[in-house]
């Protein structure tokens, strides 16, 4: 998986990469929202 | 590129914050704008402000280098970094700090736990253990600035402490928080880029992305033995579970930075400086994006560099930096990447400690002026605004002044990351409890807080006096009492007192609050009311 010699840091890129998607989508949902 | 050039270009990028530091100076001296940046900053700035006061030369130097020790199990800590940094802070504290903070009419952290629960002594106790502790973070900052211009420019590192603590200062000073704020945004854009190319130029000189890790992988036998009777293994693997080396990784560094970074008093006031929950929504794409390039990328390059420097010296980084971890990553830079971006990397990483530092200076001045000596000492009197702001600037010439000894006293292998996490895990520890309690439940009380901040405070001591191997033997009150270093053996002397104190505190804080009343019943009312 990617190079990596194991699952558990595997898992930690993907999920900070999930994360980081994430915070993406919710600031872009939410832009405008908020007077 | 030449001497002459780079100090050319150190001379621009110094104007150029000199004069953002202006701006901020130019729009408004009022107590608000000094403390709170007038309560209306723009998103970019916020998130940027935010990530570059929480990425510091600690992140990239000190953290980078530990990465290049123990691997990319650090990749849990950038994870960390952009789920709970980010999306937790502010989507479930930051809105409600905003509002609340409003509300009470808080401008520092100390403040907002003070007024929230109706305590001076709360505010005055926070506000201390900042001025006490915050300065061994600070210096753990600017030895790590210190430490680049000497590699870098050649000047002393004395030196550059001096004249780099004095430049961060001035602009903290005359423009206060707007001040800190406009170059935060600068400095963070030139990290976020500088970072970025760093990335792109790493993987592309070792073969791609798998192409590296598999090629880290096959080095596994390079491992110094030291870290490997640790429990270090591979540096694209996670340390063997329960072994030293990973009670390291995942209690200190992990948990101590990644959970640690919610009760951070410069970074809770960011949440008090915009406008509205829009600019808060806007501010979690940025700043996510924003940990991600910096930290994200630091975790990856620092293991990479032991491939680099196999592949082009026949060693691993750590043995060309004959053992200390602070020296990986500008060894790194100065050797593997092109001379234009050696001045590149310099300004990135000049920017990440002084955004860091420009915020520390500050909230330990607010700390001296607003929460120690207007709440302690001169709160009957009648506090005018232009005295407010006299009192923060004298406070953060204090803090400079503290700050530059320490960082002259300590700088010694590897603590730029482990002073970093000694504080990220002693404010979690002291005031994470009554912080999230006291956005979230009515029914917490000012006995209540004030037993988790103490058992926070007792048990993080206790843990570096006499279990936490490291510090116990530094202090050296346990060998003065007991004839030993640390007082129980075994993995005792590698679990960061965060891992038992935080808990604690949280017990604690619940417990007294469930047994004692609320004080301020109608108030408190009238804070959740506008959330």
């Amino acid at each position: 998986m990617l190079g990596f010699d194991d699952f558990s840091v595997f898992l930690a890129w993907f999920l900070m990469v999930l994360s980081t998607l994430g915070c993406l989508v919710y600031g872009i949902i939410n832009w405008n929202k908020g007077e | 590129m030449n001497y002459f050039a780079m100090i050319t270009i150190t001379i621009l990028y110094l104007a150029t914050i000199a004069w953002l530091g202006y701006k901020g100076y130019s729009k408004g001296q009022s107590s608000k704008d000094y403390l709170l940046a007038g309560r209306n900053t723009h998103p970019f700035v916020m998130a940027m402000s935010y990530g570059a006061t929480f990425i510091s030369t600690s992140a990239i130097v000190g953290f980078g280098g530990i990465s290049a020790l123990f691997g990319m199990s650090l990749l849990w800590l950038s994870m960390c970094n952009v789920l709970v940094g980010i999306f937790i802070a502010f989507v479930f504290l930051g809105k409600r700090t905003r509002k609340m903070g409003l509300t009470m009419d808080a401008h520092t952290f100390p403040e907002f736990l003070g007024r929230r629960l109706d305590s001076r002594f709360i505010q005055i106790f926070a506000g201390g253990t900042i001025f006490i502790f915050m300065p061994l973070y600070t210096a753990a900052v600017l030895i790590g600035a210190a430490r680049i211009i000497e590699s870098f420019l050649g000047v002393p590192f004395e030196i550059s402490v001096l004249v780099f603590s004095i430049l961060v200062g001035a602009y903290v000073i005359f423009g206060g928080l707007k001040s800190v704020m406009y170059t935060d945004a600068l400095q963070g854009t030139l990290m976020f880029l500088g970072m970025l190319i760093l990335l792109i130029f790493t993987y592309s000189k070792l073969g791609g992305i798998v192409q590296a890790h598999r090629s880290l992988s096959d080095l596994a036998y390079l491992i110094p033995d030291s870290i490997k009777g640790g429990g270090i293994t591979s540096w694209t693997a996670s340390p063997t579970g329960g072994s030293p080396m990973w009670w390291v990784v995942y209690s200190s560094l992990v948990l101590g930075v990644g959970i640690g970074v919610l009760a951070q008093p410069q970074l809770v006031v960011r949440f008090m400086t915009v406008r509205s929950n829009k600019e808060l929504n806007r501010a979690v794409a940025i700043g996510g994006l924003f940990i991600l390039m910096t930290v994200g990328a630091t975790f990856m390059i620092g293991p990479l560099t032991n491939l680099y420097f196999q592949q082009t010296e026949g060693a691993i980084s750590i043995a060309l930096a004959q053992g200390n971890p602070d020296k990986v990553i500008p060894m790194y830079i100065n050797s593997a990447m092109p001379s234009w971006f050696v001045t590149v990397f310099m300004l990135v990483i000049l920017s990440a400690a002084m955004s860091t530092l420009s915020s520390q200076f500050h909230t330990i001045g607010t700390s001296i002026s607003r929460d120690i000596l207007e709440k302690g000492f001169l709160h009957k009197k009648d506090f005018k605004e232009n005295r407010v702001v006299l009192l923060t600037r004298i406070g953060i010439v204090l803090s400079l002044l503290v700050t530059i000894l320490l960082s002259l006293k300590i700088s010694s292998a590897g603590i730029i990351a482990r002073a970093t996490a000694i504080f990220f895990g002693l404010m979690a520890s002291c005031f994470l409890a009554p912080y999230v309690l006291g956005l979230y439940w009515k029914g917490l009380t000012r006995k209540g807080a004030i037993a988790g901040i103490l058992v926070g405070l007792g048990f993080t001591a206790f843990g570096f006096l006499f279990l936490h191997g490291k510090e116990s033997a530094m202090f050296g009150l346990c060998e003065a009492i007991f004839g030993r270093p640390s007082l129980l053996g075994g993995m005792w002397t590698v679990v960061d007192p965060m891992v038992y104190a935080l808990p604690l505190s949280i017990i604690a804080t619940l417990l007294v609050s469930l047994v004692t009343k609320v004080e301020n019943k109608e108030k408190v009312e009238s804070f959740f009311k506008k959330l």
